[in-house]
């Protein structure tokens, strides 16, 4: 069978994909380090996306993904997946925990799983968020694969400036630092 | 990088890396997707990416009034009462049962309830525009709403979108996730439409269009319109060549 195609998500997906707590990925009692993501997306120009649409997807601090539980349905503190829209300055922000190494990838470093869609994105943007100063990014075979330069694009930072929990992960669709995004 | 003119819905045009089926990310004549789009060159999916099972997300939430939106105001909505139905498939023609549908469409004078939108068109305060709906054993679905109505949009001079509904999906597959457009048989804005005509592919661009169905057509009472939708399989390979 043909697969459907896929059409851009447009600008008025607001009601219908976003939620209360869409942006909330582990609840508060959830076992791990919390984290706070935050980040702002924007365009070729530098100017904010500002109806971006952003979902992540990742394993809990024991390396494991919801799915991979027969219990997932069943209502648990930490969800796996959430969802965030971006605000006027293209600003997004997600609260979790960190991740763990998944058992069946154990050469990976812990990561996020990304995807982006927005006015404009014919279809999603992927790519995978690793954590500065984590001892395992050394022998990730995905930040290796990468060229030097545009290495740093894929690591969110921790912020100095704020509390130790937030992490800062800018997302540059084209240009300058753009992104490194998968083929989808 | 390829560009799809408007004005020509050509069937042969085939994007070096892509099947045919879904658009390039840039699509010249879309002109959201000039400064949107990655100029680098796209990585190789990682293994650890293709191999994900789809999310769990928002099966709590369905109930079965949110898969009728006709239903969710004081009233009923203005307009065509349609039908919106179809089944959820995997390219190995499996059904995919129990997966979350979210739709979203603007009323039937052609405006969203989103404060975004500022066609001039009249809001309906009977109608939200968004619903969701899980599939049955078998991979069917079910919606009831009111035929959305054509849009405005700047993106050309005198640009309208043809009627469409937005759908988004999940598979099996991380990769099955899908957000996609349905749209109206004999729509005459389809030919002039840059998003419906960024599909490189004839087969791949009919595909999106419904299909009126009188076994759907309830006596009466509403059209029926058929909407079939084929995800990515479980740990499937992106743009196969
Ligand atoms: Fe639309």
């Amino acid at each position: 069978m043909q697969r459907t195609a896929s059409q851009t998500v447009g600008p008025f997906f607001l009601d219908a994909l976003v939620h209360d707590g869409d942006e909330l990925i582990a609840k508060t009692g959830t076992a791990g380090q919390a984290l706070v993501l935050e980040g702002n997306v924007f365009d070729g120009e530098g100017a904010p996306v500002n109806d971006a649409i952003l979902e992540i997807f990742q394993a809990d601090a024991t390396g494991s993904y919801v799915a991979d539980s027969p219990d997932a349905r069943s209502g648990s503190l930490f969800t796996g997946f959430g969802r965030a829209t971006t605000d006027k300055s293209g600003r997004f922000s997600f609260c979790t925990v960190y991740p763990g190494v998944s058992a069946t990838d154990i050469d990976h470093a812990p990561h996020l799983n990304l995807m982006v869609f927005a006015r404009g994105l014919v279809k999603p943007l992927v790519t995978r968020i690793h954590f500065e100063g984590d001892v395992h990014n050394a022998h990730d075979p995905i930040l290796a694969d990468v060229p030097t330069h545009r290495r740093t694009t894929l690591v969110a930072r921790r912020d100095a400036s704020n509390d130790s929990q937030v992490w800062r992960f800018d997302v540059r669709l084209q240009g300058k630092d753009e992104t490194v995004f998968f083929e989808y | 990088m390829q560009s799809i003119s408007h004005r020509a819905p050509v069937g042969t045009v085939e994007v070096e890396g892509t099947d045919g089926i879904d658009p390039p990310y840039l699509v010249e004549s879309y002109r959201s997707t000039v400064l949107r789009t990655p100029r680098e060159p796209l990585l190789e999916m990682p293994k650890t990416i293709r191999s994900l099972r789809a999310p769990v997300y928002g099966y709590g939430k369905v109930k079965m009034q949110n898969a009728d939106l006709t239903s969710q105001g004081a009233g009923e909505p203005l307009g065509e009462r349609i039908i919106v139905a179809g089944r959820l498939m995997d390219e190995s023609d499996k059904p995919i049962p129990n997966a979350l549908i979210e739709i979203w469409q603007a009323n039937a004078a052609g405006r969203y309830a989103h404060k975004g939108d500022d066609h001039s068109a009249p809001l309906d305060p009977n109608f939200i525009g968004t619903g969701r709906a899980l599939t049955d054993a078998s991979g069917n679905y079910r919606f009831v709403t009111v035929k959305p109505g054509a849009y405005p949009w700047r993106n050309h001079a005198n640009g309208w979108r043809p009627a469409h509904i937005h759908f988004s999906l999940f598979g099996l597959g991380y990769l099955s996730r899908l957000i996609t457009q349905m749209y109206f048989p004999g729509d005459p804005l389809l030919p002039l439409d840059p998003i419906f005509n960024s599909v490189p592919s004839e087969s791949g661009r009919h595909a999106l269009v419904s299909t009126f169905d009188l076994t759907l057509t309830e006596p009466e009472w509403a059209l029926g319109y058929r909407f079939n939708i084929v995800l990515r399989g479980d740990n499937a390979t992106p743009m196969e060549k």
